[in-house]
C-alpha cells in the first residue's frame, strides 16, 4: 500500500516546482510545500499568482518544468496515471452532469475508478450523505442549485477514496453557511486521513478551516516567516505618508522594526489600543501620513524578495 | 438547502468501502479497456438521457422516419426490384449520419467548459477509453435512430433480388461510414472551444467526403484529357452501283444484312481528332467516396438477364456501372466506327455494357478511407484528452 504512508506522512511533496506561463501570468515560478496526511492547508494568493497551475501540476494534470513533487508517493513524472488516480480532483468550474442524478453520476465514478458495481453503489450512497446530497441524490444534475452543484463535484472527487484531495478556489463564492458545510466537510476528510489542499484568494474565505497555509505571490511559495507575515494580516499595519524617507528615518532613529513595502511602512501592532498610540506618535513627530489601516492580504502588501529563501 | 452531517459520518465515508489496490493502474493513454470503455460510453449516455419532452420530440422523429418507410414501400412498384430497399438504406445513412456526428462534435468542448471532462480524466479511464465511449455513445445513437426504418428495410428487402448476406455486408459498411464520420465529429470537438463550430466542422467534413470527391473528379476531367484519333469507315452509297444501293436500302429496311456481301461494297474511311478523358486515373476519386463504397458492397446484377431471373439493376447497380465506366476509362472500341466489316453490330456495346456492370467491386478503397479518418480522428483525440498536459494554465 502506497497511499497514505509516505515518509513522516506528507501525502504531498512539492520541492522547487516550476511551469506555466511564468511570473504574474499564472505560471509558477518556483513552488515548494508540504502537506501532511490528515491536515487541510490551503495556497493562498492573489489572481494570477499560480494557484491553478501549481494545483494542475500536482494532481498529474500538467507536466511540470522543473522540481520535484510526490503525491501519496507517486511522482508524477513518471507514473501521472497514478497520480491522478490517488488525487481527488475538485476543479473551480463544477462538472456539469447533464441528465445524470446524482447518485448516477457517482456510482458511475466508482466504476470508473475500477470498483464493483455494489462496492460504488454503497460508496455513492456514503458520500452523498458525507456532502450533503442525500435529500437531491436522485434529482436530474442539471437541475441542482449552485451549490449544490459544487458539492456534487466535490461528491465525484470522492468516489475513488484518494488520499488526497485538491480543491481550486471551492470557498469563493460560498456563503457563511456554505463556508461551514466546507469546513465541516473539509475537517471531516482530514480526521480520516486524508491530505487536503485547497487554493484562496483571500485567508479570510478559508481560516476556519485549514491547519497550514503556504502563500504563493508571482508565481512562487514565500517561505514560511513570509506566509506567517502575509497570513497575519490583523497585526499588520500599513503607513502610507507624503514623504515615506521621513517615516524610515523616524523609526530607524526610534529603533522601531519596519517592513518596507511599495506604498510605505508595514508595522506589526499587537491590538487597536496600540495602532492609535502609534498613529499619535507618529503624527506627533511630524510624519505627513495620509494614510493608516490594516494591510491587509492583498498583492501589494506582499513583501518584496518572492519566496525568500 | 441541506445540512452537512457531523464530522464523523464524513470521516466514515471518506474510509468507506475497499480501498481498491492503487499499484497496477494502466497508465498508458492510448490504450482502451473494454469495461472501461463501456463505462465511459454510460456516463455519455446518462448525461444525455432526454427529458420527456426530448423523448415526446425523439417519438415525432421516429415516427416521421416511419412515415416514410410506409411511404417507400406502398408507393414502391410491382415486381422486383431493390429501389425502394436501397432508398431506405440511403435515408439510414442520412440519419446516421446527420444524429451520431452532431452529438460526437459536442461531447468534449461541452464538457470540457463545464468541468465534467476534468472529473473522468482523474479517474482510472485512460483518455482512450473517454475518447472511444464518446465515440460509440454517439455512435449507438444514430444507430439507434436508423431502428425505426428497419422493419421497413426486411419488408422491402423480400423483393430486392438480394441475399441476406449482401444486406448485411452494406448495412456494416453503413455503420463503419457513420462511425468515421462521428470519430471526425469527436476530433473537432476535442480541438474547437466553440461546440456550434465544431458541430458546423463536423458536416463539412462528411460534406467534403461525399460531394467534395464528387466536384473533385469533375473538376479534374480537364487534366486527364488526352488526345484521341476518331476513325470511321462508311459505307459509300453514292459509289454503290444501283444494284448495290437497292439490295443495301432493301436489307437496311428488313435490319437483316446477312444476304449481302458487306466487305465487297465500297467503302469510304473518314478520321478526325478528339479528346477522351482517361478517367482510369482519376476514378480512384470516386471509390474514395463513402456512399459510392457503400454502392461498391451491392451485389453485381448481370444486365442481360435481369428481370428474366432477378431483380433488374437498381440505384447501386447502376452506380456501380457508372463508376466502372469511369474507372474502365475510355474505350477503344468507342473511336471506332466501321460499317464496312459489321454493320448493325450491337454485340460490341452489349460487352461493354456488360463488362461495366460485371466489373469487380472496389468497395475497400473507400471503406479504407473511411477507416483512415477514423483511426486518425481517433487519434487526435486521444492525444487532446491525455494527460499531463504540455500546458500549465
Amino acid at each position: 500500500m502506497t497511499a497514505t504512508t509516505t515518509g513522516a506522512g506528507e501525502a504531498v511533496l512539492a520541492h522547487g516546482v516550476a511551469g506555466g506561463a511564468g511570473a504574474g501570468a499564472g505560471g509558477v515560478v518556483e513552488a515548494t510545500l508540504t502537506v501532511p496526511a490528515a491536515t487541510v492547508t490551503a495556497l493562498i494568493g492573489p489572481v494570477g499568482a499560480g494557484k491553478t497551475a501549481l494545483l494542475r501540476m500536482l494532481a498529474g494534470r500538467a507536466r511540470a518544468e522543473a522540481g520535484d513533487i510526490r503525491i501519496a508517493g507517486e511522482d508524477p513524472a513518471t507514473d501521472p496515471a497514478a497520480v491522478r488516480a490517488a488525487v481527488g480532483w475538485v476543479p473551480e468550474q463544477p462538472g456539469s452532469w447533464g441528465a445524470a442524478t446524482c447518485r448516477r453520476a457517482l456510482t458511475l465514478t466508482g466504476l470508473a475508478h475500477d470498483q464493483r458495481a455494489a462496492a460504488a453503489r454503497e460508496r455513492a450512497a456514503a458520500v452523498l450523505d458525507a456532502v450533503g446530497l442525500a435529500d437531491v441524490a436522485d434529482r436530474p444534475a442539471r437541475s441542482l442549485a449552485r451549490v449544490h452543484r459544487a458539492r456534487l463535484a466535490l461528491a465525484v472527487a470522492l468516489m475513488g477514496d484518494p488520499p488526497v484531495v485538491m480543491l481550486d478556489a471551492p470557498a469563493a463564492d460560498l456563503d457563511p453557511r456554505g463556508r461551514d458545510d466546507l469546513r465541516r466537510i473539509l475537517r471531516g476528510l482530514a480526521k480520516a486521513g486524508t491530505a487536503v489542499l485547497i487554493s484562496a484568494r483571500d485567508p479570510d474565505e478559508v481560516d476556519e478551516m485549514i491547519d497550514d497555509a503556504v502563500y504563493i505571490a508571482d508565481g512562487s511559495t514565500l517561505d514560511e516567516q513570509g506566509t506567517l507575515r502575509a497570513l497575519d494580516p490583523r497585526s499588520r499595519y500599513l503607513v502610507e505618508s507624503l514623504d515615506d524617507g521621513a517615516v524610515r528615518a523616524l523609526l530607524d532613529a526610534s529603533h522601531v522594526d519596519y517592513e518596507p513595502v511599495r506604498d510605505g511602512v508595514i508595522l506589526r501592532l499587537d491590538d487597536a489600543d496600540e495602532a492609535a498610540q502609534a498613529l499619535a506618535w507618529l503624527v506627533r513627530n511630524g510624519v505627513p501620513v495620509h494614510r493608516f489601516g490594516l494591510a491587509g492580504a492583498s498583492g501589494r502588501a506582499v513583501p518584496d524578495g518572492g519566496s525568500g529563501s | 438547502m441541506t445540512a452537512v452531517r457531523d464530522d464523523a459520518a464524513v470521516a466514515q465515508a471518506a474510509s468507506a468501502p475497499e480501498p481498491s489496490a492503487r499499484r497496477g493502474v494502466p497508465g498508458n493513454p492510448w490504450v482502451p479497456t473494454p469495461r472501461r470503455t463501456w463505462i465511459a460510453v454510460r456516463v455519455e449516455l446518462e448525461r444525455r438521457r432526454p427529458g420527456r419532452r426530448g423523448w415526446v420530440a425523439l417519438g415525432l422523429l421516429a415516427l416521421a422516419l416511419a412515415g416514410v418507410g410506409v411511404a417507400v414501400v406502398v408507393l414502391a412498384p410491382a415486381g422486383e426490384s431493390s429501389i425502394p430497399m436501397e432508398l431506405l438504406l440511403l435515408l439510414m445513412l442520412v440519419v446516421g449520419l446527420v444524429a451520431a456526428p452532431s452529438l460526437a462534435a459536442t461531447s468534449v468542448n461541452r464538457d470540457a467548459a463545464g468541468g465534467a471532462l476534468a472529473a473522468l480524466q482523474m479517474t482510472r479511464l485512460t483518455a482512450a477509453d473517454i475518447a472511444l465511449g464518446k465515440l460509440l455513445a454517439a455512435w449507438l445513437v444514430g444507430a439507434a435512430g436508423m431502428l425505426p426504418l428497419v422493419p421497413f428495410l426486411g419488408a422491402t428487402w423480400g423483393r430486392s433480388g438480394w441475399r441476406g448476406g449482401a444486406l448485411v455486408v452494406t448495412v456494416a459498411a453503413i455503420l463503419l461510414v457513420v462511425l468515421a464520420a462521428t470519430a471526425a465529429g469527436l476530433a473537432w470537438s476535442a480541438h474547437v472551444a466553440s461546440p456550434s463550430t465544431s458541430v458546423a466542422f463536423a458536416h463539412l467534413t462528411t460534406a467534403a467526403l461525399i460531394l467534395g470527391t464528387l466536384v473533385l473528379f469533375a473538376v479534374t476531367q480537364p487534366l486527364v484529357a488526352s488526345p484521341a484519333q476518331v476513325s470511321q469507315r462508311f459505307l459509300d452509297y453514292d459509289a454503290m452501283t444501283e444494284e448495290q444501293q437497292a439490295a443495301v436500302e432493301q436489307a437496311w429496311a428488313a435490319g437483316d444484312l446477312s444476304g449481302i456481301d458487306v466487305p465487297s461494297l465500297p467503302c469510304r474511311e473518314e478520321s478526325y481528332a478528339t479528346t477522351v478523358e482517361r478517367t482510369e486515373r482519376t476514378a480512384w476519386m470516386l471509390l474514395a467516396n463513402p456512399v459510392v463504397s457503400i454502392a461498391e458492397t451491392a451485389p453485381l446484377v448481370r444486365p442481360d438477364t435481369a428481370g428474366s431471373d432477378g431483380a433488374a439493376p437498381g440505384l447501386f447497380a447502376h452506380t456501380h456501372a457508372w463508376v466502372s465506366a469511369q474507372r474502365l476509362g475510355p474505350d477503344p472500341a468507342d473511336l471506332l466506327f466501321d460499317e464496312c466489316t459489321a454493320p448493325l453490330d450491337v454485340a460490341a456495346t452489349d460487352t461493354a455494357r456488360e463488362d461495366r456492370a460485371m466489373l469487380a467491386p472496389a468497395p475497400w478503397v473507400g471503406l479504407g478511407v473511411q477507416a483512415v479518418l477514423l483511426a486518425a480522428a481517433l487519434a487526435v483525440t486521444v492525444r487532446r484528452l491525455r494527460l499531463p498536459t504540455r500546458r500549465v494554465s
